[in-house]
């Protein structure tokens, strides 16, 4: 790695981030959207009985490690992925593969990396970045939701890679093996993509995609009549809105960020239908930002209809959601 | 969203980063930035705000000798009983226990290493 002039990409989300940099190290030149589509990591999930710190779990994308897996095997490329059962062989292990000029990506904790601002630092074990270099007891750091590459002392990193409790990465470190023999025949890629991504937006199950956003605005709609706190109300319409933008970045829970492939899509597939989907996901997207600004409306000033008028709202963002996924799903076949 | 249309509304929440977001020009996306979104900020400052309240009623059981610092070092450094038990390896009810001053004086050395390593910081109230 060329110390100097790292080519540090800013991007939307850490994993699909740390992929596309990762790629584009070794020639492949795929960013952020079409390694995040190529994934098919865009999903909802809604999952009540698992709790954060005491809000139920909402997520926009796919469980972490499933981005960099998904992409690698659809690309046909060999990852070497590692973790280790004390913190000392996993630092020996990095600084070999540092050695060896690697690009080495991390799954750390955000509590413990110390250039974090304090009210993002929370804990979640599963943030990632790259490692491009060390210099005496620092690691050069590019964390893809920075702007600029960074540097982290050997202790904090240690820390952060060895921090437990959920998902736990046990200081998991992977870097790219090998380079593809052939260049990615993309369209058929994408095509496989968009249709398992439409599968799992249309899966047949109460907390997940399309059905799981229902559930929420059920969940939402019952705010008006429940015993619960005023408190607890406001709170819980601030967790969907943070974990839509706040966590699910790239906009609008990914869809912004899925448009995107969809546009790249449209022209490398020659589909024109991608297109349009594009500019449909981006409506939808446009949607699901005034659905937080509503939220956020109704914990500024609750009234007892607004829990009512954001479910429906919620309601016909599913209801377009639906009809684009089925429209996605036949396209792609 | 078109590019012109992104909210750049200075969050506190950001200290002064810039957040990547893809939006429309002339209908092809591409890359920009936001400097921050006042209803994402509200929702943001609105769950610290409750977890630094949260951590101030702690504090105060504990200076009134109600609760251990355990109690109090567990909102400060975010926790909850969940995630506290998971990343010390102790079960929620013994970290409730933990919770009561005479048994926390009690407290072997190897489970006080288990917190001090889950707080990052020696067990006492730290309040800068």
């Amino acid at each position: 790695m060329n110390k100097a002039n790292f080519p540090h990409q800013h991007t939307a989300h850490c994993e699909s981030g740390v992929m596309s940099t990762m790629l584009k190290a070794q020639g492949i030149e795929l960013n952020e959207a079409m390694v995040f589509g190529l994934a098919h990591a865009l999903t909802f999930v809604y999952l009540p009985i698992i709790k954060i710190s005491g809000m139920p779990l909402i997520s926009y994308r796919m469980p972490p490690r499933s981005i960099i897996k998904n992409v690698c095997k659809a690309l046909g490329i060999k990852l070497k992925i590692q973790k280790f059962s004390t913190a000392l062989l996993g630092q020996q292990a990095l600084d070999q593969a540092l050695a060896e000029q690697k690009l080495v990506g991390l799954q750390t904790s955000v509590f413990w990396l110390p250039y974090f601002p304090p009210e993002m630092r929370f804990h979640f074990n599963a943030h990632n970045l790259l490692v491009y270099g060390k210099q005496q007891h620092e690691y050069l750091i590019s964390d893809p939701v920075f702007e600029s590459v960074q540097r982290c002392n050997e202790d904090d990193l240690q820390k952060a890679r060895f921090a437990k409790g959920a998902l736990a990465s046990k200081g998991l470190m992977y870097y790219l093996d090998s380079k593809p023999e052939q260049p990615p025949e993309l369209a058929t890629l994408i095509h496989q993509a968009i249709r398992k991504n439409a599968k799992q937006m249309l899966a047949p199950l109460f907390f997940v995609g399309v059905k799981g956003i229902c559930s929420v605005a059920k969940s939402i709609e019952k705010l008006a009549t429940s015993k619960k706190s005023e408190k607890y109300k406001k709170l819980y319409l601030g967790h969907i809105v943070r974990m839509q933008e706040e966590i699910g970045t790239g906009g609008a829970g990914f869809r912004y960020l899925y448009a995107y492939f969809l546009e790249q899509a449209a022209d490398i597939c020659q589909q024109p239908a991608y297109q349009q989907a594009s500019e449909q996901m981006t409506a939808i997207g446009d949607q699901w930002r005034q659905f937080a600004s509503l939220c956020v409306k109704q914990c500024r000033k609750p009234t007892e209809q607004g829990y009512g008028e954001i479910a429906v709202f919620l309601r016909k963002i599913a209801e377009q959601e639906e009809l684009l996924w089925r429209s996605l799903k036949n396209v792609s076949n | 969203m078109e590019i012109d249309d992104i909210p750049q509304d200075n969050s506190k929440t950001y200290h002064g980063h810039q957040k990547v977001i893809y939006a429309t020009q002339n209908g092809q996306y591409q890359t920009a930035t936001s400097s921050g979104w006042q209803d994402e900020a509200f929702a943001t400052e609105q769950a610290v705000a409750e977890l630094d309240a949260q951590t101030e009623n702690a504090l105060q059981a504990v200076k009134n000798g109600e609760k251990s610092v355990i109690y109090y070092l567990m909102y400060k450094y975010r926790y909850d009983e969940t995630s506290l038990a998971q990343t010390t390896g102790l079960w929620k009810w013994q970290i409730r226990r933990h919770f009561r001053p005479e048994i926390f004086a009690k407290l072997p050395e190897k489970t006080l290493a288990k917190y001090r390593e889950a707080f990052g910081c020696k067990l006492e109230i730290n309040d800068e």
